[in-house]
């Protein structure tokens, strides 16, 4: 086991530092999909079935292919692998084929491949689709009919339950059982770069990819499919990537595999870079669930908890079974619960397939779950404070899974500190006291606290393991590959810091390089908050090898004793006057012929889990989240203003403090976006608010002026320093404190995300709730 | 995308500006801000007229009355100090919302003016306030009151060449309703009244954004004559645009809900005329 | 299509660009090699495109390049001399006001035109100027101290040059 090294003093790790990465981006320097251009490109439009169920009866590219500028039209008939994407379950063609279902608007049947983007897109929108128009599914409850089968089989296609005691014998005998329903829409990332990729024929005879994306190995993996060729041939470079959320994670999967398909007929780079609209019409977003919750109380103490979530997988699985264990592991909160039944299912419609979004399934359960809570809290007359006090896990807890937790469970903690900060109960009089005097405007404060699972759980072990290369040149400069990609959320300073604070190099001396098949193997997918950790433990494991390797040639210089020798921004010393620079020192170990390159390599400690009944190790350790909201609602017409935000997250360790605030003030504010503005409108299918224009997403008028944030480090001992992730537990406690908050502004509760002006206006005129 | 533009033009004079569109009217376009322009996929466009090179970009005063070139942008006409020393805050205030500041410098009052767009909340301001053009048509120019542009029939599209607004001492209020700062009107409200000895000797109340453009409801102006200004005055204007407001329901919102809202914002902007006159 | 030669003063260079006369300015100028200059949304929704078009901000996905004929334009890359920051540009990165860096160019270029007309935004005045730049990765209160700081900088160099 890797030493975590928390609480040792460190030289780097935890202090405020600057980005690694910001000098290029505030030049103009930086390069991002768009920006690279290869000689010869070609430039690739979609053509989209734009219809949201068919069959495909044939495909006329005859006017298209002769417009001018375009060099040609490929269909399913050019692919020279296989037909067919999608990781989990594997039900999605990359080109549809005649004769074959069209199963939602964005089905891709062809792709123009042309001399500028222009030409592109005109000969894309002349091809000619024949489609025989079959009824579509365009509901979860339309889909557990099974009336229309998308797929043949039931549309349920997917299901995953945990049985944990025996919640149905003690709601039985309860006196206190409550109920609850709730919905949360589907939320679309508006990562603000597009998803972009260029396929090269590169200088191996195969392909180099580049692009903005998440999981280069995914990548990978695709193109290698789609085009029949061994991986060996094709190397994925990640561009700079603006921004990505988990939209990121699967997507550019497919743009890239239908840009090497025009790549490897054509032999000439093949450049596709989607427009805001067909980003947004046709690209995974969060999944819409629909759940069910019943709840068994026993004075304050939660005694059972069943749960039913459907979930709104689209026309294709891509990576919901994958989502749906982490909404499964979620859906009872983060509370210690021995009696727990949930069932959640993945249903087909011919809409869009969702897919991640930061938070991956556990949002829209954690949203339902705190609005329970709270409702329960209102009825029981308990302050929800206490309530949560009263059920949270702790350390000795057990999750719903049964999973035993004995460190770093900092869920106490968070609760304590939001209390305090947000002056817990001082705030809900304050509201209940301007809501007295008020009528047009009235007040809340909500409260959620959550927990996440860090990276991909017990379902995932077979892809969480990272490498890592560190490479020190003759002149002390170090090169560090990962696996793991930067995406704005701060990855290479983390890794940086972490290199400097185990080599003692520093930190300007350090870069951190855009991830590159070549160099590290796979590492799996930059998701589910692991970065840190994962890249980051086989990062710390090549930089102490290396160290190691530095010291014995410090002894051989000056014969001081090994554990004496001390590296610190740069300078190396013994505490007994022998010093050297870390360059030099360097110097000294290359004439002396010493290996300066290390791979590092974190595998994922070992989870046991019974995917029958949904009991064991889910995950191998989870962050914990609490937070305060005060909203302020316009009884006239339903519009609601985030007033003040108070929030406490459980990092295990803050590597870089300035990029956890960061993160904990972006995903607020994309947390808020869904809480109350994002409203993804659907026609027959089709997403009709696809640009900034009709999907709103909040401005710097909309965030809060203060975020009073509080930074709870509860060592996790695997962890690098003790850290744990940040990414995603940022966003998730929102859309819960948000909606709880207007429930206490309005005395009335509210089951839906987003919680949009007009829902609440309708809350506000209904009689009962 | 206008992806089958052959020509640009930059005419000198009004008079050319109208003969080039003339000459192709079904292939050419005005352009002004560019905002709406550059937003258009159409193959059919092959000609665009740029109207900047007229210069119609001054705010000037002429006895009683403002008159704004029609290329006039909406941030330089809302900043402009001849018109915060006669309209006080109103357009500062209701046109601080269009867009967003790089909209407004490039978004000139006749270009918002032109396409009747329902959404405009320059449009129903300025049609608050009594607005009319000077436009210019096969016939030469003429006056004519903002309202009578909306109401021409879709083949007549007379040049917008100025805005004229009268000093005519009425108080004005504009509200509106958006999901956040950026998003365009779900419903806007914009009231225009004449005081005299705390009555209402006159109103002009525009609902815009029904979705339709906006329109004046003579209805309700002629139910607020001789109405007292006082603190019961602003649910009456609730009331009555609640029961006669007209539009429909679209992708922002449902007409109930629309028509709920435009009651609420006109109360606003009914507040805000009451403590002005006060 | 007929191919137009426009002349325009770029970062301070006399410029020629050729362009077809449906191409925005946004297109030109990255053909051009300004690469700072995004493509978020061509809709003039999310103000990556951003440039200071003779003193002012504008959305230059809603440009022709014709109109551009004669302009000053000024990009990020214009505002580094000598090999400096701008002191925006450095208190961006002070302020850690930077994440994924797709908008950087867009709010910093829009914060250069804030502070030329108002070298001492309150709050309000700088939410009014910026609302047009949408950010996903910061939730813009660093943003605004970033902002708040080159205000403090440039107003203590220009007082230091009297």
């Amino acid at each position: 086991m890797l030493k975590s090294n928390s609480g040792e003093s460190t030289n780097v790790v935890g202090k405020m530092v600057k980005r690694v990465d910001a000098l290029e981006k505030v030049n103009g320097c930086a390069r991002f999909a768009a920006d690279i251009a290869f000689d010869g490109q070609i430039y690739c439009a979609l053509v989209i079935a734009e219809k949201p169920h068919g069959i495909l009866r044939s495909i006329d590219v005859s006017l298209a292919s002769k417009m001018e500028g375009v060099e040609a039209v490929f269909t399913w008939r050019d692919i020279p692998g296989d037909n067919q994407l999608g990781e989990a379950i594997k039900d999605m063609p990359c080109l549809v084929k005649e004769g074959e279902k069209i199963r939602y608007w964005g089905d891709v049947v062809a792709v123009v491949a042309a001399r500028d983007r222009i030409s592109a897109e005109n000969a894309a929108k002349s091809v000619r689709l024949d489609i025989e128009d079959l009824e579509p599914v365009l509901s979860i409850e339309e889909a557990l009919e099974d009336r229309i089968k998308i797929h043949g089989g039931s549309n349920v296609k997917v299901t995953k339950l945990i049985r944990k005691g025996d919640p149905e014998t003690v709601i039985k005998n309860s006196k206190e059982v409550f109920e609850g329903e709730f919905y949360a829409h589907y939320q679309e990332q508006a990562y603000m770069e597009p998803q972009g990729i260029t396929v090269v024929p590169d200088l191996d005879y195969g392909y180099t990819v580049y692009g903005t994306m998440q999981c280069p190995y995914y990548v990978q993996s695709a193109v290698a499919h789609v085009l029949g060729l061994p991986m060996n041939r094709i190397r994925v470079i990640q561009t700079e990537t603006g921004g990505a959320f988990g939209g990121k994670e699967d997507v550019p999967s497919y743009v890239a595999s239908y840009a090497a398909v025009a790549a490897f007929n054509l032999k000439r780079p093949a450049r596709l870079i989607y427009s805001r609209e067909i980003d947004i019409q046709t690209t995974s977003k969060r999944h819409p669930i629909k759940s069910f919750y019943r709840v068994a109380m026993d004075g304050k103490k939660i005694k059972a908890i069943e749960v039913m979530a459907y979930m709104d997988m689209g026309a294709y699985a891509t990576l919901t079974p994958i989502v749906m264990f982490r909404t499964l592991v979620h859906a009872a909160g983060a509370y210690d619960i021995e009696n727990v039944n949930v069932d959640v299912y993945g249903v087909y419609t011919n809409k869009v397939p969702p897919g991640a979004f930061r938070g991956f399934g556990s949002p829209q359960v954690l949203f339902a779950v705190e609005s329970m809570i709270d409702d329960i809290a209102w009825k029981l007359r308990i302050d929800p404070m206490e309530l949560r006090e009263e059920n949270t896990l702790r350390p000795g807890s057990r999750t719903s899974t049964d999973h035993l937790i004995v460190e770093s469970v900092g869920a106490p903690e968070t609760l304590a500190r939001v209390k305090e900060s947000s002056h817990w109960k001082d705030l809900v009089k304050e509201c209940i006291e301007f809501n007295r005097a008020n009528e047009d405007k009235k007040r809340g404060a909500g409260l959620s606290h959550i927990f996440y699972g860090v990276s991909l759980g017990a379902g995932g072990q077979a892809l969480d393991k990272s490498g890592a290369h560190v490479l020190i040149n003759r002149d002390g400069s170090v090169e560090v590959r990962i696996g793991g990609t930067e995406m704005g959320q701060g990855a290479k300073t983390v890794i940086a810091m972490m290199a400097a604070e185990e080599l003692g190099q520093r930190m300007e001396r350090i870069l951190v390089h855009q991830p590159d098949t070549a160099f590290v193997p796979d590492s799996g997918p930059t998701v589910a908050s692991r970065t840190t950790i994962y890249s980051g433990n086989a990062v710390r494991r090549a930089c102490i090898t290396l160290k190691g390797k530095l010291i014995s040639v410090f002894y051989d210089l000056f014969n001081s004793r090994p554990d004496k020798v001390k590296f610190c921004q740069g300078e190396v010393s013994d505490g007994e006057g022998r010093a050297i620079s870390f360059d030099r020192l360097v110097d000294a170990a290359y004439v002396r012929n010493v290996k300066l390159f290390e791979a590092g390599w974190y595998d994922t400690p070992k989870l046991s889990f019974d995917m029958e009944n949904g009991l064991g190790e889910a995950y191998v350790t989870y962050s914990y989240a609490s937070q305060v909201v005060q909203v302020e609602v316009d009884m006239a017409t339903g519009s609601t203003k985030v007033l003040k935000g108070f929030t406490a997250h459980d990092v295990g360790k803050a590597v870089n403090p300035d990029g956890v605030i960061g993160q904990i003030q972006g995903g607020f504010a994309q947390g808020m976006g869904y809480a109350l503005y994002e409203d993804l409108k659907l026609r027959n299918g089709k997403i009709i608010s696809d640009n900034f224009n009709t999907y709103i997403i909040p401005t710097i008028h909309e965030v809060p002026p203060e975020l009073v944030i509080d930074i709870v480090e509860d060592a996790f001992s695997e962890g690098p320093y003790g850290a744990k992730g940040i990414g995603e537990p940022s966003l998730m406690p929102v859309p819960a404190s948000v909606a709880n908050a207007v429930s206490m502004a309005i005395g009335k509760r509210v089951r839906q995300i987003p919680v949009t002006p007009e829902y609440v206006l309708g809350l506000i005129e209904k009689k009962t709730d | 995308m206008l992806s089958n533009v052959k020509e640009y033009f930059r005419p000198k004079t009004v008079e050319e500006a109208f003969e080039m569109m003339e000459a192709d009217r079904e292939h050419s376009i005005f352009l002004s801000g560019g905002t709406i322009v550059a937003l258009m996929g159409s193959s059919r466009i092959e000609r665009i007229i740029d109207l900047k090179s007229l210069r119609l970009d001054s705010v000037s005063i002429k006895e009683d009355e403002i008159v704004v070139g029609a290329t006039t942008t909406v941030e330089a006409f809302r900043k402009d100090p001849l018109m915060r020393k006669e309209f006080g805050d109103f357009f500062y205030d209701s046109f601080s919302l269009v867009g967003s500041w790089q909209i407004r410098n490039m978004a000139t009052i006749g270009g918002s003016i032109a396409p009747k767009l329902g959404w405009s909340d320059v449009s129903a301001c300025l049609l608050a306030t009594g607005a009319g053009l000077m436009v210019y048509g096969p016939d030469g120019y003429r006056r004519i009151m903002l309202s009578d542009y909306f109401a021409l029939p879709a083949g007549e599209k007379p040049l917008i060449t100025h805005i004229i607004i009268k000093k005519d001492g009425w108080v004005s209020a504009f509200e509106k309703f958006s999901k956040t700062t950026f998003d365009i009107a779900t419903v806007n409200v914009a009231i225009s009244v004449r005081p005299e000895r705390g009555r209402i000797k006159a109103a002009r109340v525009v609902c815009g954004s029904r979705p339709q453009y906006p329109m004046r409801f003579e209805t309700i102006e002629n139910a607020l004559e001789e109405l007292e200004i006082n603190d019961v005055m602003p649910s009456i204007v609730r009331s009555l645009v609640f029961d006669n407001f007209t539009g429909g329901s679209n992708m922002l919102a449902s007409f109930e809900y629309r028509k709920h809202l435009a009651s609420v914002m006109a109360q606003k902007a009914a507040e805000k005329i009451k403590e002005m006159v006060r | 299509m007929r191919d137009r030669k426009i002349q325009l003063n770029l970062n301070g260079r006399s410029v020629s660009l050729v362009a077809g006369d449906n191409t925005t300015l946004l297109h030109a100028l990255r053909e051009y090699g300004l690469t700072s200059l995004k493509r978020g949304c061509e809709e003039g929704e999310c103000g990556a495109c951003t440039v200071i078009m003779n003193g002012l901000p504008e959305k230059s996905c809603l440009i022709l390049v014709a109109e551009a004929e004669g302009a000053d334009i000024l990009t990020v890359e214009g505002l580094i001399k000598d090999g400096r920051l701008h002191p925006i540009q450095q208190s961006f990165i002070d302020e850690g006001a930077i994440q994924c860096g797709y908008c950087t160019p867009g709010m910093v270029m829009t914060t250069y035109a804030l502070l030329l007309k108002n070298p001492s935004p309150d709050e309000e005045e700088i939410k009014e100027a910026l609302s047009g730049n949408l950010c996903r990765c910061t939730g813009y209160l660093s943003i605004v101290r970033a902002v708040k700081k080159s205000a403090r900088i440039m107003a203590g160099l220009s007082e230091g040059s009297e």
